[in-house]
């Protein structure tokens, strides 16, 4: 459905802002994009968007490339991308501007009133979106992407300003679109809540993917504690304050022994996978180092 | 396209700044008759009173600066002091009420001002006298009321006579109101650029009907003003003559219609008078890509009819002339030039020409920019 074909984009005075990137996502999956801020998560959703054009490579939505004005509409009827808060019509309610990007991607399946009521917004809807709250503009956003009803959504920070109980059920949503078939591109910061519903994670850094992470393969199991790797044999510092172990083919026996020290010390250790968090701040301390 | 449409004009007519100016533009039209009254705009003893003054400084001139005038002061005093009686005749036709006096002095004033104008007033300098297009628009126009057997307006007094000097005005204010509403009128989609930027729609399209909101906004504030305008005034008087004629120049030479036909010329004229400072507005956002340096530079080119219609007459080509509508409609430019192109229906077609020109180059500025 969307491939990324060996794209490659410098800025003057920034070479190698996207190097080499490759992706091929499908429909009916939900694709992670995790990177610190200025690592060109979103310029990469501009690429995808033929709003930025890439020095080589090519982006391909259905297995059409942007090849010309009208594939380029052709590709854009196929595609939604989050709008940005500060980019609302301020005088026009948020039914209207839903009800312009249902219309203007033709959706015909999924009716505006049903959006509203899925997403609680009917008590302010109606009003214009200048005497919206921060969370009552973001969520309108999100429902301006499921009222146009794209094969393909683009989400960058779509949870940005939102609290727990709309989190959880822009997250829940999300899941409803991936039931249907859609493939949902989702930059984000809060990597807890990203785990919970990504089938895939993807990595970017310097410029490359470094790390795809398929959420439905098993993970590896690790010890985890915050303390001195040496206290433990074989565990070493994944993060800054973190240590791990992998325990995956440890027995049970020699596990227990590799516990005693910790308890011995009252310090506290989880076993499990590794969170998103945790490879986040392994990935991008580490970055920050040799900078 | 439609629901692109149906967005431009509801932030058309949501837009606060938009909803001002029409409230703005309304009051003015309600508030048109007590305040054309109180400073007496359209009081023909008031108008005649201003006219026997200018020429009486004229006349004075001549009296105090010249010792022993020659044939030709002479024949420019005469010509001066004839035309003092002519608007003495209108203002104490005013003053008794005898439309005949009124009728008698407006039609020989008007003769002396043709005759005036061709003599070039010699020895008179300085003067803001009557123009040959003055005296023209004037003779034309009392030739037709005596021909129709109508009473001279002599004052504000209903819906018609206070159209008769509201369009004028409406004329003059339009290119600024267009250019008002249209300002912003590409650069709203950069106000908005992740809405936008990626709609499945055809740049042009998009520019299409940001046009056709813009041109209909404006269209519907003229009718409104009128409307609103002639509604108060007729709640005061009633209807009255809208058969009244007025003068226009329509092609080569001035025209006498009558005053509701001056209204919808007026009214087709702002279809295209917008059509055309939409199109100025795209290539302006283009290049300038701020509102308000927009706004100013399209004030600034409207400015120069106004301040220099010299210019707009010689260059009949350009859209000068077309936007300052009021001196096409009184024919101010067309002025003895005999130029198709100065008169309503060739300024018209200039502005469309135009704007064919400039959508041609913001489509231009925007695949350069996309390239």
């Amino acid at each position: 459905m969307l491939e990324l074909d060996h794209i490659h984009l410098d800025f003057p005075g920034k070479p190698n802002v996207l190097a080499d990137i490759d992706l091929h996502a499908t429909p009916g999956e939900i694709v992670g994009l995790v990177a610190p801020n200025g690592m060109g998560k979103t310029t990469l959703l501009k690429v995808i968007l033929n709003r930025l054009h890439p020095s080589a490579g090519r982006v391909t939505i259905a297995d059409h490339g942007y090849t010309s004005q009208a594939q380029t509409r052709k590709n854009h009827a196929l595609i939604c991308a989050f709008p940005d808060q500060s980019d609302l019509y301020d005088d026009l309610s948020g039914r209207a501007l839903m009800q312009f990007y249902a219309e203007c991607w033709q959706n015909k399946t999924k009716s505006v009133d049903e959006i509203i009521a899925t997403l609680h917004m009917a008590s302010y809807v109606d009003r214009p979106t200048r005497t919206y709250s921060l969370g009552m503009k973001q969520r309108l956003c999100f429902a301006l992407v499921v009222a146009a009803n794209t094969p393909v959504m683009l989400l960058d920070e779509v949870m940005n300003g939102l609290d727990p109980l709309n989190v959880a059920m822009i997250s829940e949503q999300l899941r409803v679109l991936r039931a249907e078939g859609k493939l949902i591109l989702i930059v984000s910061h809060m990597l807890n809540n990203l785990q919970t519903f990504v089938d895939r994670t993807i990595f970017l850094k310097d410029g490359h993917f470094v790390l795809d992470l398929d959420a439905h393969v098993e993970p590896a199991h690790y010890l985890k504690f915050s303390g001195d790797p040496a206290l433990v044999p074989g565990a070493a510092a994944y993060t800054d304050g973190l240590a791990v172990l992998p325990v995956a083919d440890l027995p049970l026996a020699t596990l227990v022994e590799r516990l005693t020290p910790l308890y011995a010390a009252g310090l506290a250790f989880t076993v499990g996978p590794l969170t998103l968090e945790e490879q986040f701040n392994h990935f991008y301390a580490q970055t920050d180092e040799r900078v | 396209m439609k629901a692109l449409l149906k967005l431009d004009w509801r932030a058309a007519t949501h837009s606060t700044r938009n909803v001002a100016a029409i409230i703005a533009f309304l009051l003015l039209a309600i508030l048109f008759v007590p305040v054309a009254r109180y400073q007496h705009v359209g009081d023909l003893a008031t108008v005649a009173t201003h006219a026997h003054d200018r020429l009486k400084v004229a006349a004075d001139d001549i009296q105090r600066y010249t010792d022993a005038p020659t044939p030709t002061l002479r024949r420019t005093a005469d010509l001066l002091n004839r035309q003092i009686q002519a608007q003495n005749a209108v203002i104490v036709g005013v003053k008794l009420g005898n439309a005949e006096d009124i009728r008698d002095g407006l039609l020989e004033g008007a003769k002396l001002e043709r005759q005036g104008a061709k003599t070039g007033y010699l020895g008179v300098v300085d003067a803001t006298l009557p123009t040959w297009t003055d005296g023209q628009r004037h003779l034309l126009a009392i030739q037709a009321l005596i021909h129709q057997k109508r009473p001279v307006h002599v004052t504000i007094q209903d819906a018609a006579s206070a159209m008769e000097q509201c369009l004028p005005l409406l004329a003059l204010a339009l290119p600024f109101l267009i250019m008002l509403l249209t300002a912003d009128l590409w650069l709203v989609n950069a106000a908005h650029p992740t809405v936008t930027a990626t709609l499945p729609v055809k740049l042009p399209t998009q520019a299409l009907t940001k046009v056709l909101t813009r041109v209909a906004l404006p269209l519907i504030i003229t009718v409104s003003i009128i409307g609103v305008g002639a509604l108060a005034a007729a709640l005061q008087g009633g209807l009255g003559d809208w058969q009244y004629p007025v003068v226009v120049a329509l092609g080569q030479r001035m025209i006498v219609v009558p005053l509701w036909a001056q209204t919808l010329l007026l009214l087709g004229f702002a279809v295209i008078e917008s059509l055309f400072v939409c199109a100025l507005m795209l290539v302006l956002n283009a290049w300038l890509r701020n509102v308000y340096w927009s706004f100013l530079a399209g004030a600034a080119i409207a400015a120069i009819p106004l301040a220099f219609p010299a210019v707009a007459r010689t260059l009949w080509f350009t859209p000068l002339a077309g936007l300052a509508p009021q001196s096409l409609f009184n024919g101010t430019f067309q002025n003895e030039a005999g130029n198709w192109a100065l008169g309503l229906a060739g300024g018209a077609g200039v502005l469309l020409v135009w704007t064919g020109l400039m959508i041609a180059l913001f489509a231009q500025i925007v695949d350069r920019r996309q390239a």
